[in-house]
């Protein structure tokens, strides 16, 4: 064989092996998903077993699970869609005149343990009579996701000749029919990468919508957590639910998967 | 028959502390309160999953639309005193567990007296306070007041696997001694079996640690309030709870909460389990367990004290704040008929805390074997609301006094953490 | 000093040079909304550090001055925790950091399905936490684990107790975060490596040096700005971790996995001394806020 072929070779059995270990946690649980709890939790582990929907079937029927999506789904695309509409013109605000203040406030954003934010958010939305509905959830997942779609957004804006809007400035048009006709359409793929990014740590997020939510407006994370009965625990149905949470966002992040990549690496060199 | 009631002294009966004789009414009227729309705030339970099917029946029944929500318990414990703090009147009835709540929340008045309402011609003739056990009943006592309705009684247990004792030969234990002596016996680590397996996690451990402190004589508290962690029985309890699970438990026992412990028995890892009887439903169950035929119950191990299991009940509250007290109440007694606690009971196996319904021929017939039998014969003998130390800050305490037992579970001087517990403890009801 | 000549603003005709104000105006939105949801929250948490607050009951808050902070450092549970969270961080980035660049530098070579692979990388930062959790204290338990069984297969009988043994529960925790987010890691590094130029690769080979000579004198300095970018990432949520602990130990056995964000959850919420977690967390920000500060300050000079 020759050299660049066992060189081939090394990389592909090297890479493989690691991928296969990075996503084995996640096809053990899909795996589970199909098992009863008896099998689930036997030792030695049960590879060889009789498949049972009966887990999905469960999860499923139970009509607040899809009420849960739907509301997930709500939260997640409000705090994604709020946080592209006022993150992009912020993003761009940096990206050419480098004013570095709002930058600064930003990061300081991303670093504050938000958590610590949940009893005076509480609070504030209880004054306005917004605890449990959708906007003070949203509002509180804007914590992450607008630092999450500045920081991003900055490396792909740069990413774009600055002549075409000096061209289009001097034919007229106004900061915000730049913003519209010209950064927009031509970083379209970043904006996507930036919005499946915010979408799936807003997806994900469970902590805030432990102390904001009601029944209304629960989560799907949150909903994982009730399959913790108060002395059992449901796995095989636990891990239908959760396979069936993970889902949507995975087809999701592979679809833009490689811009991404770029968007993380470009918006923090320049941020 | 029936006397004239005004709302305002349906009010004056409710805030009033001692019971008021009115005369009964002959008909009760289900549906006086028609059309109310009440919120209740539970916790994952099976009673409060049974509950959440029958509003349908209800509102057939009174007219009245009930709201439950149900979080999971962490949860609860932290939306429920924001909300009842910062929106009065946006939650009606509450999930209580007084051994953790009735020392807070009847500081913080929030709280309804129940009494005055059974008292009064709210509650249907048959609704029978006299059913319910005495002592069950006392576990929501507080301040001399009853502040919840007992759902369910919740005794602990010890569980044991028939097949594997009687494969080594070994006697199901009643004392500490023959706990410790069979539990080796049955401990196989070669075999990746453990011989009694129970909480390790130190927060948690209180409950199961409990029937050991009671065991040797010990209590949480003295007399005036104040930790006695100090004494003999505390410090031999926790050293008995180390030694049997560092002798006999899984070797992963540090930490060990129960999401992870009952697992263990129902794949036969473990010959023998102590925690609540409740679990006993899901041993049962074939789709869950291994052991659905062989499991069986034994009260817990009696020491130089005797045998002293906790005793513990959840059960719907009546929250100060809210605005439509009288309704809440039909909602509540309702739901904890004898009809209902009836079908509760069928319906969760949960042994209930009703006499009628424990001399029911269907409950009997349709309770899984042995739950009577140990729930009857421990209840004289157990310590109400024994779980944790009966003070106002008790996550806090728990933590401090769970370091003392995962101080036990690794081996280290157990006079030192106990002193160390007594020491936090203080602080922490002092402070 | 705001490079002018870049920005695409409008020809200045007057003599007298007026301050754009359309930077300003672009994010103004952002900002309103950074105060709202951040800057009031931040300043009523300042505000409750320096009280005394329970939530059981009617009492208002009691003033009590910055008595708060003086009991956190005399509380040795706050030290710890702190103390944790910082070997949290230092192994976290330890093990992020090289191993995220070395699945970055395998996925650069062409092998088939390398553009698979590459897409598979994301599965575990996707996968809800909370769930995950869950799978992995199962899959970790030394009786009834799978862990237990691949190591049994290679002749392990006797497998560690991660979460149960308290010199392995800090490193258990850190390699289930690693596996969550190496692949963040492994995905700025490939971007990274694929924007190297190729000339001096190209030159380092026509001199005969070797792999591991171009690794040490060429990747590895032209990687820098890359790797100090996913370390800030990291070292921003190492610092502030907390999912997974609450939902694998919940700070146990004992408090020997409780990191610093997790106690501020604790004495806030479960405690009910909001005061005294406010103080936790102004604390805890303000660490990051230096940590940060100090992997920016070190940037600097490289880039």
């Amino acid at each position: 064989m020759k050299r660049w072929q066992r060189r081939r070779l090394y990389a592909a059995v090297a890479a493989w092996t690691v991928t296969a270990a990075l996503i084995a946690p996640f096809l053990w649980m899909v795996l589970g998903s199909f098992k009863t709890t008896v099998d689930f939790l036997a030792f030695p582990p049960v590879f060889v077993f009789a498949p049972t929907l009966d887990n999905y079937r469960q999860v499923l029927a139970d009509n607040s699970f899809l009420r849960y999506t739907l509301n997930s789904t709500i939260v997640a695309a409000g705090a994604t869609g709020v946080g592209l509409l006022l993150g992009v013109p912020a993003a761009y605000a940096l990206a050419r005149w480098r004013r570095t203040a709002i930058g600064v406030v930003l990061l300081m954003a991303r670093m504050a343990p938000g958590i610590a934010f949940l009893i005076p958010l509480f609070v504030m939305f209880l004054q306005l009579q917004l605890v449990g509905s959708y906007v003070s959830l949203i509002a509180s997942h804007l914590i992450f996701t607008l630092p999450l779609t500045v920081w991003m957004m900055v490396g792909f804006i740069e990413a774009v000749p600055v002549e075409i809007e000096k061209a289009a400035l001097i034919d007229g048009c106004s900061i915000l029919g730049v913003l519209l006709r010209i950064i927009v359409p031509l970083t379209a793929q970043g904006i996507a990468a930036t919005g499946i990014l915010a979408f799936i740590a807003s997806w994900n997020n469970f902590l805030f919508a432990l102390v904001l939510a009601n029944d209304n407006t629960k989560t799907l994370p949150v909903a994982v957590l009730g399959y913790i009965g108060y002395n059992s625990i449901q796995w095989g149905t636990l891990m239908a639910a959760a396979t069936f949470i993970t889902l949507p966002v995975l087809v999701l992040a592979l679809c833009v998967q490689r811009y991404i990549v770029r968007g993380l690496v470009a918006g923090a060199v320049s941020g | 028959m029936s006397t004239f009631v005004t709302r305002r002294s349906l009010l004056a009966a409710t805030l009033a502390a001692p019971a008021i004789g009115r005369a009964r009414a002959a008909g009760f009227d289900w549906k006086r309160f028609n059309g109310t729309q009440l919120r209740f705030m539970v916790s994952v339970h099976p009673w409060t999953e049974w509950a959440q099917k029958q509003l349908p029946a209800l509102e057939a029944d009174t007219g009245i639309k009930l709201n439950i929500e149900i979080l999971y318990e962490d949860q609860l414990r932290q939306k429920l005193p924001l909300t009842l703090r910062s929106d009065p009147g946006a939650v009606d009835g509450f999930f209580t567990l007084p051994s953790w709540d009735a020392a807070s929340f009847s500081r913080a008045r929030w709280y309804t007296s129940l009494e005055p309402l059974i008292g009064s011609d709210l509650t249907a003739p048959d609704w029978e306070i006299g059913d319910f056990f005495p002592n069950i009943l006392n576990i929501h006592r507080f301040g001399g007041q009853l502040v919840g309705i007992p759902i369910s009684t919740e005794v602990q247990a010890l569980f044991y696997n028939k097949a594997m004792l009687a494969a080594k030969g070994v006697n199901p234990p009643k004392t500490l001694d023959e706990l410790m002596t069979s539990a080796k016996a049955l401990n196989d680590p070669a075999g990746n079996v453990a011989g009694y397996v129970t909480r390790g996690d130190g927060v948690q451990a209180l409950y199961t640690f409990a029937p050991f402190l009671f065991a040797y004589g010990g209590r949480w508290l003295d007399d005036q309030g104040k930790p006695e962690l100090t004494g003999a029985a505390f410090t031999n309890a926790l050293k008995y709870y180390g030694d049997v699970l560092r002798a006999a438990g899984p070797p992963n026992i540090l930490g060990m909460q129960w999401k992870t412990t009952y697992p263990l028995f129902q794949q036969e890892r473990a010959a023998m389990f102590q925690d609540a009887v409740n679990f006993l439903a899901y041993f049962r169950d074939p789709s869950q367990s291994r052991i659905a035929d062989k499991v069986a119950m034994l009260p817990v191990p009696a020491g130089p004290s005797g045998s002293h299991s906790t005793v513990i009940a959840w059960g719907p509250a009546i929250a100060a704040s809210s605005k439509k007290k009288e309704a809440t109440w039909t909602a509540i007694q309702w739901l904890t008929s004898k009809k209902n606690m009836l079908a509760a009971s069928l319906a969760t196996t949960l042994p209930s805390s009703r006499k009628s319904v424990f001399s029911d021929e269907a409950y009997v017939k349709a309770a899984p074997a042995g739950v009577i039998d140990i729930v009857q014969g421990q209840i004289p003998n157990a310590v109400p609301n024994g779980a944790n130390p009966l003070v106002v800050q008790v996550p806090e305490t728990r933590a401090a006094i769970g370091q003392a037992i995962v101080a036990a579970l690794r081996g280290e001087d157990v006079a030192k953490a106990a002193a160390e517990a007594q020491k936090q403890v203080l602080a922490i009801i002092n402070g | 000093m705001a490079d002018l000549a870049a920005a695409p603003t409008r020809e200045v005709t007057t003599r007298r040079k007026r301050r754009d104000w359309t930077p300003e105006l672009l994010s103004l939105p952002a900002l309103l909304a950074v105060l709202a949801v951040m800057g009031f929250p931040l300043i009523y948490l300042g505000w409750m550090s320096l009280n005394r607050w329970s939530m059981v009951g009617f009492e208002p808050p009691r003033f009590i001055g910055v008595r708060n902070f003086i009991q956190l450092g005399e509380d040795a549970r706050f030290v710890e925790a702190l103390g944790r969270t910082f070997w949290f961080t230092a192994l976290g980035l330890a093990s992020n950091l090289p191993l995220g660049l070395g699945i970055a530098l395998l996925m650069h070579e062409r092998f088939p399905g390398r553009s698979l692979c590459r897409a598979l990388l994301i599965l575990p930062m996707v996968a809800t936490p909370a769930a995950m959790g869950l799978v992995w204290v199962i899959m970790l338990d030394p009786t009834l684990g799978i862990v237990r069984y691949v190591l049994g297969l290679i002749g392990i009988s006797h497998p560690p107790l991660w979460l149960a043994d308290p010199d392995l529960v800090v490193p258990t925790l850190v390699a289930v975060d690693a596996w969550m987010w190496t692949p963040m890691v492994a995905l700025i590094c490939i971007a990274g490596l694929a924007a190297l130029p190729s000339e001096p690769f190209e030159a380092a080979l026509v001199d005969g040096a070797s792999a591991l000579q171009r690794f040490r004198y060429l990747t590895l300095p032209m990687m820098l700005p890359t790797l100090m970018v996913a370390a800030m990432l990291r070292l921003m949520d190492l610092l502030k971790l907390i999912d997974i602990v609450y939902v694998m130990t919940g700070g146990g056995p004992g408090h020997l996995s409780e990191t610093i964000n997790l106690y501020n959850y604790l004495a806030a919420l479960s405690y009910d001394k909001i005061g005294y977690g406010s103080a936790i967390a102004l604390v805890l920000f303000a660490i990051v806020m230096a940590c940060t500060l100090v992997l920016i300050w070190l940037r600097r000079p490289s880039s």
